[in-house]
């Protein structure tokens, strides 16, 4: 059974190939000194709940969010991130000549040098951006403020971002990450302060909303400092004052007063309005979620899982089969988990962006597994299930563990037409679900295609035979279809019902929008994958060709579409 | 549809389907055409073929054909197709027609009405039922949408005509009776007014304040302001500027009792249809538009009769292509009371309307056009006035200007040319004292022989915006000059401004200006200045580049139009392309570089260009798009033209518009927000309709919620956005889409055909056929045991009656 070695070793190294994928790293060096911040204590501060972007989080999670669109996810896991958020409100100077922002693509960087070489000749440019720090920038992508904030980046970017189709958003991009980097708006976005007496609508107030014109004054015992409605003055002094001495602190690398202020700040914004504050159990699950990276280690359970399964669907070993429905059962089981604790972060169902639709897609692949194990378990077709699921969840967890900042792994508010309204659940459920399917029959269909292909390169030797009538050839080839035959009603049934949510939302139940057009084409291709198989010879072998185009055109509509192509579902 | 048997029991015939016919062609050798067209079209592979080129042609009209130039790639754009009328279009309906025909060729000749076949028949009429409402919905799909004011204003004075005018930003109506008249304007509307009294105090209401301004000769008095707040006109007060509310000033609520002015709900009887472009005309004054309905308007590329008609990029050159709209008044709307006819001859669908000076005409004006490029890049191209003080100066970068002079005396030239060194001329006349000091001699602080003054250069500005009254941005020189005075303790400062000296004045040793001059004993000039920088002169005494450096020294060169000048050794060339001494301001669209062109925008960056037709003239105008064609905040451009006639019209490019079944008002406009107030939740609009003469109660109509009345369908669409910088609080309207949806439940009933269809043929299809195989074997093997011992009796038979 040569032909199974060979797939397991194709998956195998696609796997580490992808596992590959990372990022250069900066220079995120901070301006205190590691032992500072291997003392510091910031158990409490990071669970302290802050109010942005409409909803209510961590301290945390806003460090994590926010710093990642600065320098690259990869190096926001590699500190802490409440204490590089800190260090950069703290000690901005520190960071104006650091290479901390990330641009990711590299024909975006090359792009820029070009940009900067042609407003600049080189004898010019001598002085002003050497041509060690452009070389620098294109192998790495990091820069720093200052080269963003110079004059003729800023021109070559003016310039960039008039290019709608290439490069104005990912000139946007730079221009977020630097904004976010600018002090001013890392104290603005740290609202911490409930306004007493007011709903849970109400804005909240950032520290900097206490500081005087001159800023902090030492131990906050100044008179010159700001107000929020329904803070006491006592109050507002007792949080000037422990912010004070955090300033005092860091710059002092005093480590146990930095603690302490940092302690007090934690106890005192609780009790401001405890109404509006959310539970410590809440805030402590969503640090945990947000940590474990929004649990989508979990692929490597399902990345276990999918070479067991597929030695017990190509060889029959039973040991595989239990070690592989037990590796993919844990990760299944981890999978359900991340989902519910979005869904109690999120207060709504987590389907809403692409990272979740990606990661419910999967999920929702691996309930179809369960099911399908279940039904077939004597069946020759047994395994097929779990092992689909399987590859489909570890390359979707991985995506997501990968490219969060493509994906917008953040919990989010959601636009008003996909808030509180069941849609939502129906029609997109079923819609990622028949996505999976899909997917499970592109799988079916490339170990078929491998299969044949094995077959063909070895003479057809010895009688063997691969037809999709007989052997594995016929357990494979009879899984693509019980996948795709479900897919195909389970697609039609999510775009009826979304053109009934259409009807409800936009006025319309069609509009021939690029989403709904190629989902009618998926929908079209497996149309005539039913009618080909009716028309000729080699069934198993076209049935494989036009599952794997079903597959691709629903990945074009899932990705293309969605990242590319303008349209109405541009958030889906 | 044709179904598929249990993929883990492939079945021999799944649909028992006599493709081909092969059976029937032995036995009938002969077929004639209509036979063999039905052969055709009613095969499998016919149908796969429909479906296939369906697929392609969905394909390419939503997302082009991948790996192409995008110029070539985007077919349905190509066509200047929107996504609905590429899916109209008819190669696409006859496609599909073609489809149907085939699929009831197959399901009717070669599917035969048996149980296992219920499933196929079901998807296949499904199919054709979805075909069906879905002609029906395009077909009749009307769509778009209308803006709902809240509120209007009603004034009335002296018993005269009533003015109606929206409470909006902009609103305002004339209003006279009587011996009185008001202009009334709106100054501002807060959609989040806090009743501070009566029964309902703490409630949120809608509120306008109101200008009133009386006509000159016609309403003495002072303007005032009205406050209204809808659904409460017992709130109705007024307030004097400066002096308060009314009440405390006059002892009555209001300033002029005859003066009325109520709001009401603001009502709307006609929407916009979507992506159906028009011309608007009207009189002068009238309120009514005539329409001119514009089918196949383009939209994506541009369609321009002359070059000279437009401004283009630099190297984006569009194609001359014109169009021919001959355009005839919509037959049910209102006809246009003028001798006029319109032709819509260019279309460009990203542009602005720019004015540019162009050399020509009998104006004098002189114009320059300079390209100049620095260490062999080009900085740029720039037109220029002489005599426009906001044209004749451009700051191409922080502190580096260009300047255009125009000089017709060879003295003044000479002077440019060779102006000396900056110089102070100083006096002290009670003193007799008189001197020229050189400006570079400044450093440090110099006294002024035995006067007991002594001065100091603090630094010289060459580009210094004057702040003096009408002098406002004007550029000047400004040296400031540190003078110690015998008559002061604390020394002063001295601002010189060159070349207008009156406009010197002294700064105290408090930073504060004083008009005029602290010490007059004192006097000094400032002179031969020349602001560093490019000057080019043109005039009757040539054309020469002159470059000033910090110094005040003078570089400069003769100029030769196309040819470049060159200073610094070659490091900054400086090309006349054009100069003239007549030039005349023309306003035409500037087409936006391909690269800045968002499809997203469409059409609303779109201008079109209508040939008016008129006593025997022509003429030609560009008109900007306007989403609607009433003002509104979005943008609204409509053109005055007057014909030669003497009558005064105005042309309006927006959309054609349709009557609502029923006029339709907005009782509020309420928004939900996400908590922190930065993110909207929801958008909720109460609207009523007109029934009866009467209006109905609300209709509540937000996201995911429309409403239905009188079988149309009504949907929140757009909203008024607040806008912080503009200290504009916005919800005075809301966007509410309109439609019909003829169709909808038939191709609903198509869906629900398909989806039980396939579930039928995919899993009771094979349980039915197992159960017949089952049923068939039992029976074969009955027969078979019958037979076999019919064959052990008969196994005498012979061999021509066996077979």
């Amino acid at each position: 059974m040569k032909f199974s070695r060979v797939s397991f070793g194709l998956v195998t190294l696609a796997i580490l190939v992808m596992s590959g994928v990372g990022q250069a790293e900066g220079d995120l060096r901070l301006s205190v000194s590691k032992s500072f911040v291997e003392g510091l204590d910031v158990a409490a501060i990071q669970l302290v709940a802050v109010q942005e972007d409409g909803r209510v989080k961590t301290f945390d999670s806003l460090a994590r969010e926010k710093l990642k669109h600065v320098v690259g996810s990869k190096l926001a896991r590699a500190q802490e991130p409440v204490v590089v958020y800190l260090d950069m409100m703290l000690n901005p100077e520190q960071y104006r000549d650091a290479n901390i922002i990330f641009v990711k693509k590299p024909a975006m960087r090359r792009d820029i040098i070009e940009g900067v070489k042609s407003l600049t000749p080189p004898q010019a440019r001598q002085g002003v951006i050497s041509g060690v720090e452009l070389n620098r920038f294109e192998e790495t992508g990091f820069v720093s403020l200052n080269f963003i904030d110079h004059n003729v980046v800023r021109t070559a970017l003016s310039e960039l971002r008039r290019d709608l189709m290439r490069s104005n958003k990912a000139v946007g991009e730079i221009m977020r990450a630097r904004n976010i980097a600018d002090p001013r708006f890392l104290h603005a976005m740290l609202k911490v302060i409930p306004p007493p007496g007011m709903t849970d609508v109400d804005p909240w107030y950032p520290i900097a909303q206490l500081f005087g014109s001159q800023g902090v004054t030492q131990g906050g015992s100044g008179h010159d400092h700001g107000e929020i409605p329904g803070v006491s003055e006592e109050l507002s002094r007792k949080i000037l004052a422990s912010w004070s001495g955090l300033q005092t602190a860091w710059a002092n690398e005093d480590v146990t007063l930095a603690s302490t202020s940092l302690n007090e700040l934690a106890a005192i914004f609780p009790t401001i309005e405890p109404d509006l504050y959310p539970s410590p159990g809440r805030l402590s699950l969503e640090h945990w979620y947000y940590k474990s990276v929004k649990m989508t280690w979990v692929w490597i359970l399902y990345f276990l899982a999918l070479p067991l399964l597929l030695m017990a669907v190509v060889y029959k070993f039973k040991w595989a089969r239990i070690a592989g429905l037990g590796f993919f059962s844990i990760g299944f089981a981890a999978h359900t988990a991340s989902i519910i604790i979005r869904w109690v972060l999120a207060e709504r169902i987590p389907n809403a962006n692409m990272f979740e639709a990606v990661v419910a897609s999967a999920w929702f692949g691996g309930v179809i597994a369960i099911v399908y194990e279940i039904i077939c378990r004597k069946k020759a077709l047994k395994n097929m299930g779990a092992m689909c699921a399987s590859a489909y969840a570890m390359v979707a967890m991985m995506v997501g563990y990968y490219s969060p900042v493509s994906l917008n792994s953040d919990i989010t508010t959601v636009m008003p037409v996909l808030d509180k309204t069941i849609w939502l659940y129906i029609h997109t459920n079923i819609v990622i679900g028949s996505y999976g399917l899909i997917f499970f029959g592109g799988v079916t269909a490339l170990f078929y295609l491998c299969g044949s292909g094995i077959n063909l390169f070895r003479g057809e030797k010895k009688g063997r035979t691969w037809d999709g009538r007989s052997g594995l050839s016929k357990s494979f080839d009879g899984a693509t279809m019980v996948f795709l035959q479900l897919a195909f009603i389970t697609l039609w049934v999510g775009t009826a019902l979304g053109a009934v949510w259409a009807d409800v939302s936009w006025g319309r139940p069609w509009g021939w929008d690029p989403k709904e057009v190629f989902a009618l084409n998926t929908w079209i291709v497996l149309l005539i994958l039913v009618h080909v198989r009716l028309k000729v010879r080699n069934k198993g072998f076209w049935t494989a060709i036009i599952a794997l185009i079903a597959c691709g055109v629903m990945l074009f509509n899932w990705i293309i579409v969605n990242f590319v192509v303008v349209g109405l579902h541009s958030y889906a | 549809m044709q179904q598929e048997t249990n993929p883990s029991q492939e079945a021999p015939s799944p649909t028992q389907v006599n493709e081909g016919g092969t059976d029937s062609a032995k036995r009938r050798p002969t077929k004639n055409p209509m036979t063999r067209f039905l052969d055709l079209v009613g095969s499998i592979w016919f149908g796969i073929t429909c479906l296939f080129i369906i697929l392609i042609y969905c394909w390419v009209g939503s997302a082009g054909i991948p790996f192409l130039p995008a110029r070539i790639s985007f077919v349905r754009q190509y066509f200047e197709k929107t996504e609905m009328a590429w899916f109209s279009w008819w190669p696409f309906t006859g496609m599909l027609a073609i489809f149907c025909f085939s699929l009831t060729l197959v399901t009717l000749r070669k599917i035969p009405l048996r149980k296992v076949n219920y499933g196929v028949w079901t998807v296949h009429i499904g199919i054709l039922i979805l075909c069906l409402g879905s002609w029906i919905y395009f077909g009749t799909k009307i769509e778009g949408d209308a803006i709902i004011y809240r509120g209007e204003a009603v004034a009335q004075v002296g018993g005269g005509e009533p003015a109606v005018f929206r409470l909006q930003a902009d609103g305002k109506a004339t209003v006279s009776g009587g011996n009185k008249k008001y202009q009334i304007s709106v100054v501002d509307l807060n959609p989040n007014y806090t009743l501070l009294t009566g029964d309902d105090k703490g409630k949120i209401a809608y509120a306008a304040t109101l200008s009133v301004q009386p006509m000159e000769g016609e309403a003495p008095g002072e303007r005032f302001m009205r406050q209204v707040i809808v659904g409460y006109p017992q709130y109705t007060e007024d307030v004097i500027p400066g002096k308060g509310r009314a009440i405390k000033v006059t002892g009555e609520k209001l300033v002029d009792q005859d003066l009325s002015i109520t709001v009401r709900p603001s009502s709307v009887s006609r929407f916009h249809v979507k992506d159906e472009a028009a011309l608007h005309v009207r009189k002068h004054g009238a309120k009514t538009w005539t329409e001119f309905p514009i089918e196949d308007l383009p939209r994506y590329k541009e369609y321009v009769t002359d070059l000279d008609d437009v401004w283009h990029p630099p190297h984006e050159k569009p194609t001359v292509r014109s169009l021919n709209f001959e355009l005839e008044p919509k037959e049910d709307g209102p006809p246009l009371d003028a001798e006029a006819s319109f032709r819509v001859v260019s279309y460009v669908p990203y542009a602005m309307l720019r004015e540019r000076f162009v050399p020509g005409g009998e104006r004098w004006n002189p114009w320059v056009q300079l390209r100049i490029d620095a260490m062999n890049q080009s900085v740029g191209t720039y037109e220029m006035l002489a005599v426009d003080p906001k044209r004749s100066e451009i700051e191409i970068e922080e502190g580096v200007f260009i300047r255009y002079r125009w000089v017709d005396d060879q003295d003044v030239l000479d002077k440019l040319m060779k102006p000396g060194s900056p110089e102070l001329v100083v006096s002290v006349p009670s003193k007799g004292y008189s001197d020229i000091i050189p400006l570079k001699d400044l450093e440090g602080t110099l006294p002024l022989a035995d006067t007991g003054y002594d001065i100091e250069l603090v630094n010289i500005v060459y580009d210094w915006s004057l702040v003096s009254k009408g002098r406002q941005g004007e550029k000047a020189t400004m040296a400031m000059i540190k003078v110690n005075s015998p008559d002061r303790e604390q020394p002063f400062t001295r601002a010189l401004i060159h070349p207008d000296g009156t406009l010197t004045q002294d700064v105290d040793e408090a930073n504060v200006r004083h008009p005029g001059l602290l010490d007059s004993d004192l006097k000094i000039e400032l002179r031969n200045v020349v602001s560093p920088g490019f000057v080019l002169v043109g005039g009757s005494v040539g054309t020469y580049g002159l470059l000033v450096n910090r110094g005040g020294q003078v570089e400069y060169r003769r100029a030769t139009i196309g040819e470049p000048m060159e200073f610094i050794e070659g490091n900054l060339k400086v090309t006349v392309e054009g100069i003239s001494e007549t030039s005349e301001k023309m306003i035409q669209p500037q087409l936006t570089e391909r690269r800045e062109q968002n499809p997203k925008s469409l059409p609303n960056f779109s201008m079109i260009q209508v040939e008016i037709k008129e006593a025997g003239k022509t003429r030609t105008e560009w008109l900007e798009y306007s989403h609607y064609s009433h003002q509104n905040r979005i943008g609204y451009y409509p053109l005055s033209v007057r014909l030669a006639t003497g009558q005064a019209i105005e042309l309006l490019y927006s959309r054609v518009t349709h009557a609502l079944p029923t006029p339709m008002s907005l009782e509020t406009f309420k928004l939900e927000q996400f908590p922190g107030r930065t993110r909207e939740r929801d958008y909720i609009s109460l609207v009523k309709f007109m029934k009866d003469g009467d209006w109905t109660d609300s209709h509540e109509v937000r996201s995911n919620q429309p409403t239905e009345y009188d079988k149309w369908w009504y949907f929140q669409s757009t909203w008024d956005p607040p806008a912080p910088s503009l200290n504009y609080a916005g919800l005075n309207y809301t966007g509410i889409g309109v439609g019909n949806r003829n169709g909808v439940r038939v191709m609903l009933l198509g869906s629900i055909l398909i989806m039980l269809g396939a579930m039928y043929a995919f899993y009771l299809k094979p349980l039915i056929r197992r159960r017949q195989q089952a049923a068939l074997s039992a029976r074969n093997e009955q027969k078979q045991q019958t037979d076999s011992v019919e064959t052990s009796v008969s196994h005498q038979e012979p061999a021509a009656l066996r077979s």
